[in-house]
């Protein structure tokens, strides 16, 4: 039999405690919650960063809030922007994070660090460099009632999942980042007249933007960094013979060979791919010549596959993160000797395409 | 209530005075069939408690002549006749609806008839355990008819039946069953032992018992099976099960059992194997769902934002925007008044009970989320959880679920996440601890091979081969044949 004071102050305690709560509590009607971060560069070395939360009413389409305030840090203009916000800001549900270009070149490393040091923030943050300005971006009328940060990072993930950019996000770009051998790599995005479109990949060397890959090279780029996914290109071929693949799975194998000292690679690309469209320059009755074009694209994928290798070459980036694995295979890897190496080293593409549908028509 | 020593002890006459005893109640009946007062017979006996039919038909025309007892004896064409001179044993079957016969008014010498009137309902459908498919009798609240509809189920001697009178004042009828041979005589003589043992005046239910014989009577989770089908008794048996029935008690006692039975249909051997192990899981995830998921609601809501998908945010935030509670109280008042809701259907009159479950439910909730008192999602949660409450087998034990999410609730306020992990590990610590009838609750760990035979899933009959291993059964295949293989007959099945 339990005491009965004992048990009374039990129940009072259940009575009283019911109300409060011993941790400090985030109810989701009394917070606004920042789905999309922006960070430009502002005048006298400071920061304009943009904040874009939903706000959320019964039985109505929820609309979009952008608000701008210029800052030294990011968690500054937090606290700026937090005096004209109802409910305090939060940042559990940031889903994007875009980053001026302008300010890319200058580095980004510092608005990358509170996303990371905030556990609150998920690793699965997309983040995106923007041609121009990011706050032009969120402030578009358009995406006033369709929220505009979700609309970036669905926009993002799908060209991930079925498009043609390689796979990045927060984890990515910090693996990449702090990863002694390798770049990193973020999409890049561009308000074209009334629309939001992805322009092509920004190539970092660290933190800072250097230069970017088009949408005609992601395919090669894509296939050379990511496994098993799906892409789409076209390839003009000689003759102007017009094959579009469909990438159903790749495998990309890179190895090191250590020759007089300094290394060498030879990156072996295994694709196995669909026909999705084929016009022929000469217009005759035959079926399609599997063996023929398959040779032509790895040619071509080879071709373009050197390209922008030697583009990374010439800008000293290595989003392949050919020194990685350089160090993986090689004790004594020196990251200054390595840079030395870098703009000359001899790198062979071996590309095995295969077609392995055809359409249902030959 | 308890006597304390040197009490008169209830019910139990000391001398010949068991009439004068008697005679005070006003239904009691003391007369003489003859005119002349020196001459036999005297009879006594209880008007409500006889069969008057019988009493006619049967006795008086034998009182007529004037034959000594031992002579009536053998007349009578009544089973139950007893000849004593014992005063206790003439009053306890007076009151139990026995015709007392004398040669003269205060003699020693009395001749008991059992000419009882019982009266109960028909052997029907069980209406709390119902099935689709499979038997649909349900036990009645008369010991001997229960035994029997068990009795039909095993025609083996083995199944024994002990028979105890527990109650200071309902003397009530208590019989144990047991296979012998198969149930741990550990167990049996555990249960006779602790029946024995109880102290109270009235059982009125076979719950009774099984409440104060339970190992742990502070514990939420029920120790014992409470069923009135008599397939889940004979099933129990043959397992090596003990079996508590109570005089005017509809439900057996099934004893010892492990959490994972309270999710055993017995429907389930009615079906497929496959089928009925889906239909088994359902239930066990339907436990979860119930017990976790009007507090998973309050610990997002109130705490962790973060874990909110992007695309339910809008749903979520939406529906909650206008709602002026924080989702604590929200969830509180709307438990609460779905618990009233099914309290009221199940006290009021049947009839208003009918309509007022789908009324009540439906159209109160609708008004309170139009009134934005909660939120529309927390409506469809609490419903989901409350339906789910209902999918195990054993009504106990769905109030167990039923209660035990309100302590979790409390927890998800207090420290979110973290109080629901705390609640679950809280419930597993205390069911790891918990025996019923000294035998593990939560046998299930270690898994044994049995444990995959018919506990968490039930394989085809033919692959159902032992005994589950945690009662200690002194059988320990199912089929009595070369052991290992199931007999020939077996293969006809599955």
């Amino acid at each position: 039999m339990m005491n009965r004071s004992a048990f009374c102050l039990i129940l009072i305690l259940l009575l009283l405690l019911s109300g409060c709560s011993f941790l400090p509590t985030n109810i989701v009607n009394e917070i606004d919650m920042a789905q999309g971060v922006g960070y430009d560069l502002a005048e006298k070395k400071n920061i304009k960063g943009t904040i874009v939360f939903p706000i959320f009413k019964k039985d109505k389409t929820s609309t979009t809030e952008v608000r701008t305030a210029i800052g030294k840090s990011s968690k500054e203009i937090r606290s700026i922007l937090n005096n004209e916000t109802r409910y305090t800001l939060v940042s559990g549900q940031v889903r994007v994070a875009l980053y001026g270009k302008k300010m890319a070149k200058k580095g980004i490393n510092d608005f990358v660090d509170t996303l990371h040091r905030d556990p609150a923030i998920g690793s699965l943050v997309q983040m995106a460099i923007v041609d121009g300005d990011s706050n032009e971006l969120f402030k578009m009328k358009k995406y006033k009632n369709e929220n505009v940060s979700i609309h970036i990072q669905e926009l993002l993930e799908q060209n991930m999942k079925m498009g043609l950019l390689p796979q990045t996000n927060l984890q990515s770009f910090l693996f990449q980042f702090f990863q002694i051998g390798q770049d990193p790599y973020l999409p890049l995005i561009k308000k074209e007249k009334d629309n939001i479109r992805i322009t092509g990949m920004a190539i970092f060397k660290d933190d800072q933007y250097v230069t970017s890959i088009s949408m005609e090279d992601l395919f090669i780029f894509k296939a050379l960094v990511d496994i098993n996914r799906t892409g789409l290109r076209q390839f003009i071929l000689e003759k102007h013979d017009n094959v579009v693949l469909d990438t159903l799975g790749s495998k990309v194998k890179y190895k090191v060979k250590i020759v007089q000292g300094r290394p060498e690679f030879t990156i072996n690309l295994k694709m196995k791919t669909r026909l999705h469209e084929f016009a022929p320059s000469e217009k005759q009755r035959q079926s399609f010549d599997k063996k023929k074009y398959q040779k032509q694209v790895e040619q071509e994928l080879e071709k373009s596959a050197i390209n922008i290798i030697n583009q990374f070459k010439k800008h000293q980036v290595d989003p392949l993160g050919l020194g990685a694995k350089y160090k993986e295979h090689y004790r004594g890897f020196n990251e200054k000797q390595w840079n030395m190496y870098y703009p000359n080293v001899k790198v062979v593409v071996n590309a095995d395409i295969e077609i392995l549908q055809t359409g249902t028509v030959d | 209530m308890k006597l304390k020593n040197g009490d008169k002890e209830y019910g139990a006459g000391s001398n010949q005075n068991w009439l004068e005893r008697l005679s005070k109640s006003n239904d009691f009946v003391h007369e003489h069939t003859s005119l002349r007062d020196d001459e036999p017979f005297w009879i006594s006996y209880y008007r409500t408690l006889v069969s008057s039919d019988i009493l006619h038909k049967d006795v008086l025309p034998y009182l007529q002549e004037k034959l000594p007892l031992e002579e009536l004896k053998s007349r009578i064409p009544v089973q139950e006749i007893i000849f004593t001179r014992d005063a206790d044993e003439i009053i306890q079957n007076i009151l139990n609806g026995s015709l007392a016969i004398q040669k003269h008014q205060y003699d020693d010498e009395c001749l008991l008839i059992n000419i009882a009137n019982s009266k109960f309902r028909d052997v029907g459908m069980a209406t709390m355990e119902s099935s689709t498919l499979g038997p649909q009798v349900g036990f009645i609240e008369e010991l001997d008819t229960n035994i029997n509809l068990v009795r039909k189920r095993l025609p083996v001697p083995e199944l024994l039946v002990k028979e105890m009178k527990v109650g200071e004042l309902s003397k009530t009828r208590v019989a144990v069953l047991y296979m012998d041979g198969i149930a741990d005589p550990e167990n049996v003589n555990t249960v006779i032992q602790r029946i024995k043992d109880i102290q109270y005046d009235h059982i009125q239910d076979s719950s009774y018992i099984a409440s104060m014989i339970e190992d742990n009577s502070n514990s939420l989770f029920p120790q014992s099976i409470s069923t009135e089908r008599a397939d889940r008794v004979a099933a129990g048996l043959t397992e090596g099960k003990i079996i508590i029935a109570s005089d005017g008690s509809p439900n057996l006692v099934i004893l010892p059992v492990t959490l994972m039975e309270s999710f055993i249909a017995m429907e389930d051997y009615s079906y497929s194997w496959i089928i009925s192990n889906f239909f088994r899981l359902l239930r066990f995830a339907a436990m979860f769902i119930s017990t976790m998921i009007t507090p998973m609601y309050v610990a997002i809501m109130t705490y962790h934002y973060e874990l909110i998908p992007a695309r339910l945010l809008e749903t979520l935030v939406g529906s909650r925007a206008a709602v002026p509670f924080a989702p604590f109280l929200e969830a509180l008042f709307l438990e609460l008044m779905i618990e009233m809701v099914k309290e009221a259907g199940i006290r009021l009159p049947l009839k208003i009970g009918q309509s007022l479950g789908v009324v009540g439910g439906i159209v109160i909730g609708q008004a309170v989320v139009e009134a934005g008192l909660t939120s529309n999602v927390l409506l469809i949660l609490v419903g989901l959880g409350s339906l789910a409450s209902y999918t195990s087998p054993v009504y106990k034990f769905s109030n167990t679920i039923r209660f035990i999410k309100f302590p979790v609730i409390f927890l998800a306020q207090w420290f979110g996440l973290l109080g629901v992990f705390l609640a679950f590990l809280i419930t597993q610590i205390h069911l790891l601890r918990l025996t019923s009838l000294g035998r593990p609750y939560l046998s299930q760990y270690p898994i044994r091979n049995t444990s995959f035979q018919d506990l968490w899933v039930r394989l085809p009959f033919s692959m159902q081969k032992e005994n589950p291993k945690t009662l200690r059964p002194q059988k320990k295949w199912k089929s009595t044949g070369t052991g290992k293989k199931t007999g020939p007959a077996n293969d006809f099945y599955e």
